[in-house]
């Protein structure tokens, strides 16, 4: 494991330095753009669905059935989209990334490569469906009032 | 030091390499040369244990490279002809990087770092981005890296590329000192004159089949020439077709 932790360490340094090099108006901008730009997205998934789900739950029994199909739906628009994602990434990570002679002349396994190239991979195809998908679980979680396992499961 | 027996790569209906045998000793400095799509740049990939071969084996220090290739590679220093160095890293940071990888991470290594860092005059530039390096510099701290784990094999794909005469002087005096550390050097070039001034033995290799191996004398006798240079030597030998 600590072989992967350390193949997995260039792309952690790089991500810290690309945030620490940025200087002046560059980076003021970019903090403004996805400090305000993502959040406010995030906010109006939740504000759309929550509004949705309310007005759902009001229609007695009939409304639950259709709840029940818009999380359906959601769910197979990111099982889709993981899916997708998923193999672009990690063909690209395993056949097409620049590093990889330097990485198979290190005196390391090609599984404990495989593993941390599927970490990486993993990470980048998931993190923006999975944040962006938070707010329409809470919004359902918050209106159908679920206990502490929904949000646990989440 | 470096063993490769009936060593094969093919891929497709293009053979590659082609059944090469050679051994080179403990402390030699062998050149590979040959011309564009000889073969060359794939032995090179096959010894670092970047590239698995179609047919035959690699033994580096009596070790198997498919058999144990985590230990095999623990001996090798291996620089490519297009390196890669992370861009984004500072050359501090990658150096930690392969120490790391090469288990020297703990202790030795700031010791170690300052001394390959000041070896290849790069002290001035450990904290900065790898990004803002001249290709020059990029190569040498490429070097620094590969022998921050004093490796036993140094395999070498065109050393020369990019850099200036001051780096061309400082990196064959740079191979002739690790040659006389018993460092076993495996290197291709297409310069011929460093071949020349730095190699013990050379081999000539054309359509992935080595036609000619030995001292710059040997090969002169090959191609039965008495004077003339080894760009001489190179045109005799790889004008007529090789013998499968």
């Amino acid at each position: 494991m600590r072989e992967v932790l350390i193949l997995l360490k260039p792309r952690l340094w790089s991500f810290k330095n690309r945030i620490v090099s940025r200087t002046g108006k560059r980076r003021t901008f970019r903090i403004i753009l996805f400090g305000t730009i993502g959040p406010a997205f995030w906010a109006g998934i939740f504000w759309i669905f929550y509004r949705l789900l309310t007005y759902f739950k009001s229609f007695e029994g009939f409304g639950d059935i259709l709840a029940y199909k818009l999380l359906s739906m959601a769910l197979i628009t990111f099982f889709s989209l993981l899916l997708f994602s998923g193999i672009l990434t990690s063909l690209s990570k395993l056949y097409l990334s620049k590093d990889l002679d330097l990485v198979h002349a290190m005196p390391v396994s090609r599984s404990k490569i495989f593993l941390a190239r599927w970490m990486e991979s993993t990470l980048d195809s998931s993190w923006m469906v999975l944040v962006y998908s938070l707010p329409i679980f809470l919004s359902y979680g918050l209106v159908y009032q679920k206990g502490v396992i929904y949000y646990a499961i989440l | 030091m470096i063993e490769l027996h009936h060593l094969s790569k093919r891929y497709g209906d293009l053979t590659a390499v082609n059944r090469l045998s050679l051994s080179v000793e403990r402390g030699e400095v062998f050149g590979f040369i040959g011309p564009n799509g000889a073969g060359k740049t794939t032995t090179l990939r096959m010894i670092g244990g970047v590239l698995a071969p179609t047919e035959g084996s690699v033994v580096i220090g009596g070790i198997n490279m498919a058999q144990e290739p985590e230990k095999a590679k623990r001996q090798i220093g291996f620089i490519p002809d297009r390196p890669f160095l992370y861009e984004k890293l500072t050359g501090m940071e990658f150096l930690r990087f392969t120490a790391d990888l090469y288990g020297h991470g703990d202790g030795v290594f700031s010791a170690k770092a300052e001394r390959v860092l000041k070896q290849f005059s790069l002290s001035d530039w450990a904290d900065e981005l790898i990004e803002s390096y001249s290709h020059g510099m990029k190569q040498r701290l490429l070097m620094a890296s590969t022998l921050l784990h004093d490796p036993e094999v140094l395999v070498i794909d065109e050393p020369m590329v990019g850099l200036d005469p001051a780096g061309i002087r400082m990196v064959k005096k740079l191979l002739r000192d690790l040659a006389q550390k018993e460092t076993t050097i495996f290197m291709s070039t297409h310069t011929l004159e460093v071949a020349e001034d730095v190699c013990d033995r050379i081999g000539v290799i054309h359509k992935g089949v080595m036609i000619a191996i030995g001292t710059l004398q040997e090969l002169k006798h090959r191609a039965q020439i008495e004077e003339g240079d080894l760009e001489e030597i190179f045109m005799i030998l790889t004008e007529a077709e090789p013998t499968v």
